[in-house]
């Protein structure tokens, strides 16, 4: 890992399980969820649709309303464990040390407010001393930092004059607007069009690293992963099933949904082989199989007695560039026969 | 914005001029004749021929309609015979009644939806939603005579809190100086508090009788809108910003549910303002509701179509209103109707 790993953590999340209450009894859509992100720090959580990836976001933040609630767990924020405060208590710490990015730019502004109105009162509600003049200027100049064209003028536009690529930009700004020590990226680029998804990304590295801010993002897109992350952390089925350094867990995928995940990307490497597809769909919460929640969709275990009965505990694997943790029954083996392939 | 606002003003006019020329020519084909009426039935052919000819009943619809429309616009409303005074003075003695108990209907129709709608949205318990929405169908299917009376049995009968069926004022209180007609703004302006209070007390049954329908409605549209708007995006974002839940909500969510309800709003104001004859009858209320009830049943012509024509500017006013209202609140509606930034 990084020259971070002595410093206390930004943000320890331990044991995190959010449930959401339904006819059919409650459903977890994550559990047993535990996560570090240090100061300054870019943690990536990569997972497919469905897999509690933003249900994670959203319970950090402890933006999860009723009829889902937080099980069991911990979300602490530099040692202050956020589970349970009110939400007069945590406005301070929302949008002022914690900021969210949100997926959608289309619908993450309020249509009928302007967004110089919108920066402003992110502004002001932190810092009450603030003028409303002074936070204007702020403003313009938080807009001019994430790069949007004319931002005195554009200030007092409203959203809809807005492309989803500026939007995702005036998103970022307010993320920035109060310095905080984390930001909480949702899918902030899968809404866009490849170009803009680039351009967009680019900033995002660039104020992230002008301002030391950390970063926890959550994706599907390993391409984005890849460019930007420290670490990154595979979500399935609402646990972390594999985790480890960037560099690692991309070159030598350990734990079978992993690889089955990065093979199902196009790589010029690979050309003229056909694209692998996971077989079959993410397992239904609210029946979750007893042994391993990949095992009916696994290349590698699927009908394995021990796969389908028990539920795999992490396992620690060294890499070359640090350690790393797979939740499979056969990690060991599989890294052995990793390095092997590697080395010959 | 001004580009909006004078196409808007534009198409009132025409509506304005179509709704007159409908109530005119639709009066006009109702059976019996006004004549014979006014005449009685021992009359005789020739008084009766004579009568139609002095009143122009003789002449083609459109020619009738353009000499009634003239004389309309010059202020001079006709003469109602079954009571034998002008229109003019009989409608705008009675007509600010209606308006002012239409006006404090609607406004405790509109805050008592919007704070039960956000109420019932914010704590999502069985107990808050589901007893309010109880009391929105109660609200919009009860009688409002039926309901009137129970508020008088209950309020003046019960517990001698509000004055009873007597009308705008208690018996012994000076009427303030007529300005606009209305009794609470009048006093207002006279300064005279003993009144303006007695008014506001005579006005709460009255208002909350005829506002209950209303209620019901605009709760419900309301709150499904605001079910739908608390689920979007922004409000997650808001509330990532540092806003609580309940600010979030008031801030954000509520002008974005309020921009569909407004519409809804506009026409039952207008509707209030046609449809508060029982009420008014139950409360004894000198409005114009039982002017005109009476004015149909004697056909007298006069009567009906000025307040009809009455209602119809207050109709279109309001839309206007809330057209210009929509478009100040609504950055999208204002571009598209091409009134630009």
């Amino acid at each position: 890992m990084s020259s971070t790993t002595n410093q206390p953590p930004l943000l320890e999340v331990r044991g995190l399980t959010t449930e959401f209450a339904t006819r059919a009894g409650a459903v977890a859509a994550v559990r047993d969820v535990s996560l570090t992100v240090r100061r300054s720090e870019k943690v990536a959580i990569v997972g497919e649709s469905g897999c509690g990836k933003s249900t994670l976001a959203l319970s950090i933040l402890g933006l999860i309303d009723k009829p889902g609630r937080i099980a069991s767990g911990q979300v602490l924020l530099e040692g202050r464990d956020l589970v349970g405060l009110s939400e007069s208590a945590m406005k301070t710490i929302r949008g002022k040390t914690v900021s969210l990015i949100f997926q959608d730019p289309m619908g993450a502004l309020d249509p009928i407010k302007t967004v110089g109105a919108q920066i402003i009162d992110t502004l002001r509600r932190h810092q009450p001393g603030l003028s409303h003049k002074a936070a204007r200027a702020r403003a313009v100049e938080l807009l001019r930092e994430v790069e949007v064209p004319a931002a005195e003028r554009r200030l007092d536009d409203y959203p809809h004059h807005y492309s989803g690529g500026m939007r995702q930009r005036v998103m970022i700004a307010i993320a920035l607007a109060n310095a905080p020590d984390l930001i909480i990226a949702d899918e902030p680029t899968t809404a866009l069009d490849v170009t803009t998804q680039a351009q967009v990304l680019a900033l995002l590295e660039r104020v992230v690293a002008d301002h030391g801010v950390a970063v926890l993002l959550i994706t599907h897109n390993l391409g984005v992963v890849a460019e930007f992350c420290d670490v990154v952390q595979v979500m399935y089925a609402g646990r972390i099933v594999e985790r480890g350094p960037t560099e690692a867990i991309l070159a030598r995928p350990t734990h079978p949904y992993t690889q089955a995940l990065l093979e199902s990307i196009p790589d010029p490497a690979r050309i003229g082989t056909r694209l692998r597809a996971i077989p079959g769909m993410p397992p239904d919460l609210s029946a979750m199989p007893s042994g391993c929640a990949f095992e009916p969709r696994c290349f590698f275990g699927h009908g394995r007695e021990i796969c389908r009965t028990r539920q795999p505990a992490p396992v620690e694997i060294e890499t070359t560039s640090g350690p790393s943790q797979v939740e499979c029954h056969f990690a060991t083996e599989r890294a052995a026969r990793a390095s092997e392939v590697a080395a010959s | 914005m001004l580009r909006l606002i004078s196409g808007r003003i534009v198409t009132s006019l025409i509506s304005l001029v179509g709704a007159s020329l409908i109530a005119f020519v639709l009066l006009r084909l109702t059976p019996g004749d006004p004549a014979r009426l006014f005449l009685g039935q021992f009359a005789g052919e020739d008084a009766v021929q004579a009568l139609r000819a002095e009143l122009g009943l003789n002449g083609s619809i459109l020619s009738q309609y353009w000499i009634y429309m003239g004389r309309f616009l010059s202020g001079d409303w006709g003469f109602s015979y079954s009571t034998g005074q002008s229109v003019a003075g009989l409608l705008l003695a009675r007509f600010p009644a209606t308006v002012e108990l239409g006006l404090f209907a609607f406004f405790f129709a509109f805050v008592a939806a919007v704070s039960c709608a956000l109420v019932s949205v914010y704590r999502r318990g069985p107990v808050s939603d589901g007893g309010v929405r109880a009391l929105s169908f109660f609200a919009q299917g009860v009688p409002p005579f039926w309901f009137g009376l129970m508020m008088l049995l209950v309020f003046f009968e019960g517990f001698g809190w509000l004055p009873g069926p007597e009308g705008r004022l208690g018996l012994r209180i000076i009427p303030p100086p007529t300005v606009t007609g209305l009794l609470t703004v009048d006093s207002l302006l006279a300064g005279d508090w003993t009144a303006f209070k007695d008014a506001i007390r005579h006005l709460i049954l009255p208002a909350v009788t005829l506002g209950l329908m209303p209620f019901g409605f605009l709760y419900r549209l309301l709150r499904a809108n605001l079910e739908g708007i608390t689920r979007e995006p922004f409000i997650t974002v808001a509330r990532g910003r540092g806003l609580t839940r309940w600010a979030a909500y008031v801030r954000h969510a509520l002008p974005n549910a309020f921009l569909p309800t407004l519409t809804a709003a506009g026409l039952l104001f207008g509707q209030l303002l046609a449809g508060s004859v029982l009420v008014e009858r139950v409360f004894v209320w000198p409005g114009a509701g039982a002017l005109v009830t009476d004015g149909v049943l004697k056909q007298d012509f006069s009567v009906v179509q000025a307040f009809i024509l009455l209602s119809a500017f207050i109709y279109v006013l309001t839309s206007l209103v809330v057209d210009i209202l929509a478009a100040m609140l609504d950055p999208r509606v204002a571009q598209s109707q091409g009134g630009g930034r």
